[in-house]
């Protein structure tokens, strides 16, 4: 591989870092303008006159906060709850052979291949059938199994040395506690990596909200932005400042979990 | 990647009294299946059972909703006859080349680039782990926020780019008012939006490669090409695996990109498979069978390779 | 005789007085352009509610975009709102609606703007309330007119007379494009209309009754006035700039759009702007718009919301309802509104103007039923055009068969 301390690596590392740096960085500077400025020509590269308005009109309605709570509250709730699923399933997936098995992992799996934008009306008559239309406990119910978690947890929990399990089968442990005493802490990397993915999936997800949510209490941030596009055009500041806001949560996320993240990935897809 | 290492088979662990043994037995038989219980069942009821409903469909002409009172949407038993349309349909004919094509040229793009980034940005210190901060940082944006940020950039009139080359007294570049440049700034787009996602992936895998490997191949003074060409691939081929299979998963899938990105145009140039499927539903009156007949054709393509990549991940290693 | 009437009075007056004040929450479902739409709406809602306290609402702000998919999933489940504003009654959703021939009688949708009020007809049925009525037109930047020394002739004028004087003004007074064009079917179908031709027949039964010859020679036309007047790219419908932002920010001399942004520009614009008057073609039009209310059969609230619905297109309501707004009332009846602002004010009655010129197809090619299923072949088709991708003649044909099939879809 290339030496470390070569310097077309760090040409490399620079142009790198401009290309995925200045549109997020352009983002944030635009939601600073105010409107007549963001649709300067030519355009200003710092704002003139930075303003915290459209972030102030933002966070000033009454509902915002609520929303961002929603949000909070589903994506917490329902990445726990995926990854706990997910963590049983992997389990059963990597460490059993029993009858039918090819065909729940082929199951699930095909499930990874059906967009919900194909499936909307179906599923919409099964969340009112289940009582969970305009609840966050839809939100956080319908969308928690997901074949991607199942994929992940089931390649890594495939490395765990079977002689451990094994072991604490002979000494008559119940099942359950093999799965939460040597299963769960040995697979912790990979539960954090899939805890933080789930956490930026529900996050941002926008039809399941869309789908299940009427009530405006109920709105979780993503339905806001997607408010800010009106019939007869798009609310700029407002979307801009949304933007950033949703965002921030989720790199606050990203750099507290980024060592775990790491870890997980690494020894989760790594071996074979 | 897994070679499918399921390897212990049902045993009942150790001595216990016949009675016992016989429940442990029972209960050891049942656990797996009480493990993937909560998985199938919310996958069931959400995703196969309305997609079961859906395919179902494509057997009939009928509106996205059937409604007694409106004529339209009253489902009619028509057979094949949809698939048979599907043929003669220029318009999903144009989408499905167009989404294969972006397929096929976005995929390896995205291992590439990812692969690229993860040797770029493989060394473990702190200078290395902010950069792939950055990186990482749009994976964790949705899809929708992206189209917005780079339609921005790439405005024609009012972008960024633009202004940027304005400045080096380049003309302006229609980078979403072109057929083929538009194809290709949602294909920019997308790899820049998943890269950072699979570059830590890729990193996984390559941390995992022992390091004695490389030292032996220095001893023998191979050149660093075939370093990577002869450990580095090989040895990533299970992380690469998984890349590939996401990857085509999620590119049969855009969407949501391209709706704030481009809405689809120039014309319908960028119009995609998902978009066109979600158009025939929602937007025509009586053809949600002809809908759910392109969602039977994607779900098989997207079948029929995870199975083919899964088999040749499999033989490989 | 006499006792039994007494008789009757007093248990009427006891149930009268036993019964409960029934409290209502309507569920309401609107879309709004920004908290400040959504603001006053609340107000409007509030005053109702004041004057009916047993009604209360449960307003549920929807994005426009997502509408369609809503009034489907509202057939599918059978979970509808009490109310909904809308802009066009879906089939799926129209043997929900409340027929207000029956509540209100026959001659009540007689009161409201002709041609929008005949897209609430269906057959016998009315099956919407008209609610606001836009108009098609183009705004100017007046102080850029004026730099450039350029008059606006108050009689009007053609737009081979306008566009190069646009262009004119644009160059002198340093603007960036003549000219931009709200990318929708609705704005563009205008200049068809405006050179005679229309999708749909003026009379029921409703038939196809395009000229292709002319609406491809009128096709031809605007994609040629596209690229020499208004900012590259921008039918493309890829385009990410905003017409509207472009001509608040003073980078284009003219905008075509409609009576909707008056209110948007008599707060907003840092530069004296004038509506209209919009040039013409061989005809002069306008394009009739807007919103109508549509209340739910299922409702269990059936009762107040007839009766909510019936206030909120109530002539002093509707005036007030314009004037919040910044819309044209639907309601003829309506006392004339007097707007916030003096150019808001001359700009509503021009339009208005515009839109009792225009030919009767301005307002039935919007009004029937048929046209829902149309608009996104109308789209397509002209940004294929424009992108090349498709020539004019192809483009007028999927509008044509686009239309055949809905006709076909209606009997």
């Amino acid at each position: 591989m290339i030496a470390t301390n070569n310097p077309w690596r760090y040409v490399a590392i620079a142009v790198v870092l401009v290309m995925f740096l200045l549109p997020p960085v352009w983002l944030l500077l635009s939601s600073l303008k105010s409107q007549a400025e963001i649709f300067q020509w030519p355009p200003s590269l710092l704002p003139q006159n930075p303003t915290v308005q459209s972030y102030a009109d933002t966070l000033s309605r009454a509902n915002f906060g609520k929303y961002f709570l929603n949000s909070t509250i589903v994506s917490v709730l329902s990445a726990f709850l995926s990854v706990t699923i997910s963590v049983m399933a992997g389990y059963a997936l990597a460490k059993f052979r029993f009858a039918g098995d090819t065909v729940f992992f082929l199951l699930i799996m095909s499930a990874l291949m059906v967009p919900l934008q194909i499936v909307l009306i179906p599923v919409f008559l099964v969340l009112r059938d289940l009582g969970l239309l305009n609840t966050l406990a839809g939100l956080i119910i319908a969308p928690a199994a997901t074949p991607s978690g199942v994929f992940l947890m089931r390649q890594y929990i495939v490395n765990i040395p079977d002689s451990l399990l094994e072991a604490a089968r002979i000494d008559k442990t119940p099942e359950w506690r093999i799965l939460l005493r040597i299963v769960v802490p040995l697979a912790l990397p990979a539960i954090g990596t899939l805890l933080a993915f789930n956490l930026v999936w529900r996050w941002n997800d926008y039809l399941w909200p869309f789908l299940i949510i009427t009530e405006q209490d109920k709105w979780t941030v993503q339905l806001a932005l997607a408010n800010s596009v009106g019939r007869f055009g798009i609310d700029w500041p407002r979307l801009l400042s949304i933007s950033v806001l949703s965002v921030l949560p989720m790199l606050a996320i990203f750099i507290a979990l980024q060592k775990t993240l790491m870890s997980g990935l690494m020894a989760g897809a790594a071996k074979e | 990647m897994s070679t499918g290492d399921r390897t212990i088979a049902a045993r009942p662990p150790g001595e216990t009294p016949a009675a016992g043994r016989w429940l442990n037995r029972l209960g050891y038989a049942a656990w797996p299946y009480l493990l993937l219980l909560p998985t199938i069942a919310l996958l069931f009821a959400f995703t196969l059972y309305p997609l079961g409903q859906g395919l179902w469909m494509s057997l009939f002409k009928r509106g996205i909703v059937v409604v007694p009172q409106v004529e339209s949407t009253h489902p009619v038993f028509v057979g094949l006859s949809n698939f048979v349309h599907l043929l003669d349909d220029i318009n999903f004919r144009t989408t499905l080349i167009k989404t294969l094509v972006f397929v096929v040229v976005a995929v390896p793009l995205l291992v590439v680039v990812s692969l690229g980034l993860a040797v770029l940005l493989s060394p473990q210190t702190k200078f290395y782990a902010f950069v792939r901060t950055i990186i990482f940082f749009p994976s964790m944006i949705s899809m929708l926020i992206i189209g917005v940020i780079w339609a921005w950039m790439f405005g024609r009139n009012s972008g960024l780019v633009n202004y940027g080359l304005s400045l080096l007294g380049i003309d302006a570049v229609p980078w979403l008012e072109d057929e083929l440049l538009a194809q290709i700034a949602v294909i920019i787009v997308w790899v820049w939006g998943g890269a950072g996602f699979n570059m830590m992936v890729l990193i996984a895998g390559l941390t995992a490669i022992p390091k004695d490997l490389y030292e032996a191949a220095a001893i023998d003074n191979t050149s660093k090409w075939r370093q990577f060409t002869h450990i580095t691939l090989p040895l990533l081929q299970p992380s690469l695996v998984v890349v590939f299979v996401l990857g085509i998963i999620s590119a049969f899938q855009v969407y949501e990109l391209v709706v704030s990105l481009t809405t689809g145009g120039p014309g319908r140039a960028t119009v995609y498979l998902i978009q066109n499927i979600y158009e025939t539903a929602f937007r025509k009156p009586d053809q949600a069978g002809m809908a759910a007949a392109q969602s039977a054709v994607l779900f098989v393509i997207l079948m029929v390779l995870t199975i083919l990549q899964l088999r040749f991940a499999r033989k490989r290693s | 005789m006499k006792l039994m009437k007494a008789g009757a009075i007093a248990l009427a007056l006891t149930t009268a007085l036993m019964s409960p004040v029934f409290a209502a929450q309507l569920k309401l479902v609107w879309y709004v352009d920004g908290d400040e739409q959504e603001a006053k709406l609340r107000t409007i809602l509030d005053e109702y509610t004041a004057s009916h306290p047993e009604t209360t609402f449960d307003l549920q702000i929807t994005p426009y975009e997502g509408m369609i998919q809503k009034f489907q999933q509202y057939a599918a489940s059978g979970i509808m709102p009490d109310v909904s504003l809308t802009s066009s009654m879906e089939p799926v959703i129209r043997p929900f609606l409340v027929d207000w021939a029956e509540v209100n009688g026959k001659d009540w949708i007689n009161d409201f703007v002709a041609g929008w009020a005949d897209g609430a007809k269906l057959g016998d049925k009315v099956i919407a309330a008209p609610l606001d009525v836009t108009a098609v037109g183009i705004y100017y930047n007046a102080d850029a007119f004026a730099k450039a020394g350029v008059e606006i002739p108050a009689a009007g004028w053609t737009w081979d007379e306008a566009l190069p004087k646009i262009k004119e003004v644009s160059e002198k007074a340093g603007i960036r494009f003549p000219l931009v064009w709200d990318v929708s079917a609705h704005r563009f179908l205008t200049y068809e209309f405006q050179y005679g031709n229309h999708v749909f027949s003026e009379q029921e039964p409703v038939t196809v009754a395009m000229d292709d010859a002319g609406w491809e020679k009128t096709m031809d036309q605007f994609i040629k006035m596209a690229n020499d007047y208004m900012p590259p790219g921008l039918w493309s419908g890829a385009s990410s700039d905003s017409p509207v932002d472009m001509f608040i920010n003073q980078q284009a001399v003219a905008y075509m759009s409609g009576s909707w942004q008056i209110g948007n520009f008599a707060e907003n614009a840092k530069f004296k702007w004038v509506a209209g008057p919009t040039p013409s073609g061989t005809v002069s039009s306008s394009n009739v718009g807007g919103n109508y209310l549509v209340a739910f059969n299922t409702s269990p609230n059936l009762k107040e919301a007839e009766a909510f619905v019936t206030w909120m297109t109530s002539p002093d309501i509707q005036a007030e309802y314009a004037k919040t707004f910044g819309l044209l009332p639907a309601n003829k009846k309506a006392p004339a509104v007097q707007y916030a602002s003096e150019d808001a004010q001359k700009a509503v009655v021009g339009f208005q103007a515009e839109l009792d010129k225009s030919p009767r197809y301005a307002a039935t090619d919007q009004g029937w039923p048929q046209m829902q299923a149309t608009w996104d072949s109308i789209k397509a088709g002209v940004t294929q055009a424009y992108a090349g991708q498709i020539t004019t003649k192809e483009a007028v044909a999927s509008i044509r068969a686009a239309a055949e099939a809905a006709v076909a879809a209606g009997q």
